[in-house]
């Protein structure tokens, strides 16, 4: 399956380099939902995402052609993207989870628990971005794909460039590490602290 | 079984993301079954699995614009852009360009750099020996540059020579120094 949906889609490279649109058009589509979430992971701002994706666009329009390998397609754009988020992001001088409100607004308090039990969904939703937001960039990269992408492991890693047991450890640490601050550092800790004594 | 923390959490993660195999998944059940604190983890996790769909797609997948019209535009702007278009040019094209293009130069360059040449020649000043037309030394007139050297010592000098012939019929030995100074050398009444 995964062999013919690349054969598939590196003979769409190669519709792309002889300047077909409609190829381009749905090479882009296949691939947007994670394309939208890498940009996102290093942007942290969703209203600008749209901005820097169509940069993007642009950019595999005038360079497909320079792709020797079809098949490293998905490599090649995810490098290609996170460099224009990142020039983007530098461009803006705005880096994501550095707001000090944010951080504030996720120190835990006494009652954060008990508030955690009231909260609407919309808020909890708010508050799971935030976590992600404040992930070092490598957690968050794999967290986005995940979860924007909706792609398997194996995809990830191929996207990333690393290996797929990588894969699995950042996006374990890094659903850890949003766990801990969504539920104020103390739900999925106290657990793990009485299940590792009750193994020990 | 002793399993480590993070195994039961990458287990864990394996199965909410559809990862899990078939031995894994018999793993997992059977530390789910002898031990009630891994399957409080696994409910914590799995909610937050839940949950975190549902903000990523709120957030990300339900926003923004639709795809086909962010490439429409990104299409028309590079379309506008004439650099691109010269950037689009097949291998043949852009060789056969270059080619042109260093015809021109390597022309222009033969033709403008005789000219310059040429120009910077006639800027030279004559030898003052050929000036003296009518055949007169007025080196008598002239100041001498005291020579730099040490007049004991040994010393090379590029100079050239020149024979010449007065009114009177005396004859001279004229040093011509190469930095188109003129100085009489030696004086031989009977010469």
């Amino acid at each position: 399956m995964t062999t013919e949906r690349r054969q598939n889609e590196s003979a769409l490279v190669c519709a792309a380099q002889r300047s077909d649109k409609e190829a381009l058009q749905r090479l882009l589509t296949r691939n947007w939902p994670w394309l939208k979430g890498l940009v996102y992971s290093i942007l942290g701002d969703a209203d600008q995402v749209d901005d820097v994706l169509q940069d993007i666009c642009v950019r595999v329009i005038t360079k497909i052609d320079s792709l020797r390998e079809p098949e490293r397609f998905r490599p090649w754009l995810a490098v290609l993207a996170r460099r224009m988020a990142l020039r983007h992001r530098q461009r803006n001088a705005r880096r994501p989870g550095l707001l000090s409100e944010e951080i504030a607004e996720l120190q835990p308090d006494e009652k954060a628990q008990q508030l955690f039990e009231k909260i609407e969904q919309k808020e909890q939703c708010r508050r799971i971005l935030q976590a992600v937001r404040l992930l070092p960039e490598k957690y968050r990269q794999v967290f986005m794909l995940a979860y924007a992408g909706d792609l398997t492991y194996a995809n990830i890693a191929e996207v990333l460039d690393i290996p797929v047991t990588t894969v699995q450890i950042r996006l374990v640490r890094a659903r850890r590490m949003v766990y801990d601050r969504v539920s104020g550092k103390k739900e999925v800790r106290c657990v793990r602290n009485e299940y590792d004594t009750g193994n020990a | 079984m002793n399993m480590t923390q993070e195994m039961l959490e990458i287990l864990i993660g394996k199965y909410l993301d559809g990862e899990i195999t078939p031995s894994e998944q018999h793993i997992l059940q059977t530390e789910l079954d002898c031990n009630p604190k891994a399957k409080e983890l696994l409910e914590q996790l799995q909610d937050l699995h839940e949950r975190s769909c549902q903000a990523v797609a709120s957030e990300i997948i339900e926003r923004g614009k639709d795809t086909g019209e962010i490439f429409e535009q990104a299409w028309q702007r590079q379309a506008a852009n004439p650099l691109h278009r010269v950037l689009k040019m097949n291998g043949w094209l852009r060789f056969a360009a270059g080619l042109a293009a260093g015809l021109i130069i390597g022309l222009m360059l033969h033709f403008v750099l005789p000219l310059i040449s040429t120009t910077q020649s006639l800027d030279v000043p004559a030898n003052i020996v050929a000036k003296n037309a009518n055949n007169r030394m007025d080196a008598e007139q002239q100041t001498y540059p005291q020579p730099l050297i040490n007049p004991a010592g040994n010393s090379l000098r590029n100079v050239d020579w020149y024979s010449f012939t007065d009114n009177q019929g005396n004859q001279w030995l004229v040093e011509g120094l190469r930095e188109n100074t003129v100085r009489p050398a030696v004086y031989y009444g009977d010469l």
